[in-house]
């Protein structure tokens, strides 16, 4: 059974002047349990209005969705037990926070799942401990720390009801490349500790390289390709032409292939370039 | 590039937090030319957007002197001789729109600075013009993208024309496509103005064709230079929480191997050019 599974599914909202948009164009999906699923696309894709779909917050105008099997509009019931499943991020989460201390607004998800104190003492606890947040501050306000410490807080609190899905939107927007490194790295350790599904939207092709199974590239409201890494970065080229940003390696290896080397198109990181880079220089040396 | 245009000498800037003083800056000294284009680089709350904040007298120092075109930042008299002359775009577009309407907000500064209607309007086209938004001049700007609005943030600024804009991450909420037209119109904006453009951002492939980068790292200046110069030394980069472009680790990589000499890569192409000699040659 697949953790999410969208069934033509449509969202047409109106515009200026009443007209109609097709923000999602009849999209047929399934994402197997426990997979890490990057999405991407360029803006108006239809990403945000995608993930929206996953717990609920946006009804179809047409078609389902399906969570663990289930049909998540069968009824309202079933729609707030699934919500307690799924945690969503929002992009700049840190704008969110709201409570007087940073433990206070950590537990606000936990005790809003209806759990003992003893049990929400423990998920804060182990939620800081997976984010990197150092116990001290927990008796701090959110709006006295950094903005990579908020972000932090931000995530805990979704991490905290222990999601069984987790959905981030652009979830290191604003970071810089260390801070990107390490709420990635945290993501990934989550994923792993608790076999979650992970879907991630973001803009950085590098990012998804480094952390995804499988990439989600949306166009136009529609599904471009949804496959592994491999296959999706074989595409670079046209991906280029649907506006989206291919890592600068990615962009080298194109252009050696366009001046006549005889160089693989799908490479995507610095580790992975060296690798070709090296069997290709010893193969020179050899002639 | 000729006369100075900013110059911070000894600047410390700090503030108070719970009775303990938080130290933000620390004997910053830098000189900015007319016409320059800095980028400024530096790991979340090393100071880089106080920095952007103390150009324009949205602070002013703790203790030494930022000069503005003559002007000290610190002298509230001339205060507004600073503004006109530095203008910053800010990260967020939202937080930076007054009005509804595309050439109102444009007109705001202007006319906070009692410039004649008639030259209002001039100024409003002709800087709608020069981040290509003139088309959009009677649309409301919620309906705008992100890079739009960021491109009407800085038509408002060109309006009261400076000499200097300062972009605090004003990319760094964009998509690839918005980021590209923000640069191209900095680009522009240096070589056919002569506007000094500081750029303050988080992306390195960015600040690769900046004429020089300024690493700020815990409130200090820690490298001040070229970039081939500042790329050249990764390690610094990495312990200040930064990075190089990956064209350029992938060169620094090869060149650790002894096939190639070392050398700094700033863009696809340099590094296409490198690989083309090293495999065809």
């Amino acid at each position: 059974m697949s953790a999410i599974e969208l069934k033509n599914l449509t969202y047409i909202y109106g515009g200026a002047n009443n007209k109609k948009i097709k923000a999602i164009n009849n999209i047929s999906l399934k994402i197997e349990k426990g997979c890490y699923v990057g999405i991407i696309g360029h803006t108006g894709s239809g990403k945000s209005t995608l993930i929206q779909h996953i717990n609920g917050i946006l009804k179809p105008t047409f078609g389902n969705v399906y969570i663990n099997g289930e049909d998540i509009w069968a009824s309202n019931k079933k729609l707030a037990n699934i919500r307690t499943k799924i945690g969503l991020v929002f992009q700049y989460p840190e704008y969110q926070l709201f409570e007087e201390t940073i433990e206070k607004d950590i537990a606000f998800g936990p005790q809003n799942l209806g759990l003992n104190d003893d049990e929400i003492k423990k998920r804060v606890h182990d939620a800081c401990i997976m984010v990197g947040l150092s116990k001290d501050i927990l008796h701090k306000s959110p709006f006295e720390i950094s903005g990579g410490q908020k972000r932090r807080v931000a995530l805990a609190g979704i991490i905290a009801m222990m999601p069984k899905i987790l959905v981030l939107d652009e979830p290191t927007a604003g970071l810089d490349p260390m801070g990107r490194d390490k709420i990635l790295d945290m993501i990934k350790d989550y994923h792993k500790k608790t076999e979650c599904t992970v879907l991630h939207v973001t803009h950085s092709m590098e990012d998804v390289a480094k952390y995804a199974d499988k990439i989600i590239v949306m166009n136009k409201g529609q599904i471009f390709d949804y496959n592994s890494i491999e296959n999706i970065f074989k595409r670079a080229n046209e991906l280029q032409k649907i506006g989206l940003d291919i890592p600068e390696i990615s962009q080298v290896f194109i252009k050696l292939k366009n001046r006549g080397f005889d160089v693989p198109t799908n490479i995507y990181t610095v580790k992975q370039a060296i690798k070709v880079l090296n069997s290709l220089i010893a193969k020179k040396a050899e002639q | 590039m000729n006369e100075s245009l900013i110059d911070v000498n000894k600047l410390y800037f700090s503030y108070i937090n719970d009775r303990n003083e938080i130290n933000v800056l620390y004997d910053i000294n830098l000189e900015v030319k007319q016409g320059e284009f800095i980028a400024v680089v530096g790991h979340n709350g090393s100071g880089k957007s106080t920095f952007a904040k103390l150009c324009n007298a949205i602070l002013t120092p703790t203790s030494g002197t930022i000069i503005v075109s003559g002007f000290d930042t610190s002298n509230e008299e001339t205060i507004f001789e600073i503004r006109k002359n530095v203008g910053v775009v800010f990260q967020n577009p939202d937080n930076q729109i007054v009005a509804t309407l595309v050439e109102e907000d444009v007109a705001f500064a202007p006319e906070n600075l009692g410039i004649e209607q008639s030259e209002i309007i001039r100024r409003v086209d002709e800087s709608l013009s020069a981040v290509g938004m003139y088309e959009y001049k009677d649309h409301a700007v919620y309906n705008l993208s992100g890079g739009q609005k960021q491109r009407v943030a800085i038509a408002g600024i060109l309006a009261i024309k400076p000499k200097c804009i300062v972009f605090d991450e004003a990319t760094a909420m964009l998509d690839p496509v918005g980021r590209k037209e923000v640069i191209e119109i900095m680009k522009k904006l240096n070589k056919e103005n002569g506007t000094t453009i500081i750029h303050i951002t988080h992306y390195m492939e960015e600040a690769a064709f900046a004429d020089r980068i300024v690493v700020i790292s815990n409130g200090k200046i820690i490298k001040n230079d070229s970039p081939k110069e500042v790329f050249a030394d990764e390690y610094a980069l990495k312990k200040a929480h930064l990075s190089v472009p990956q064209v350029t680790q992938l060169i620094n990589e090869l060149s650790k191997n002894n096939f190639i000499k070392p050398k700094v890569v700033l863009n696809v192409d340099e590094c296409v050019n490198v690989l083309e000699n090293l495999l065809g040659g």
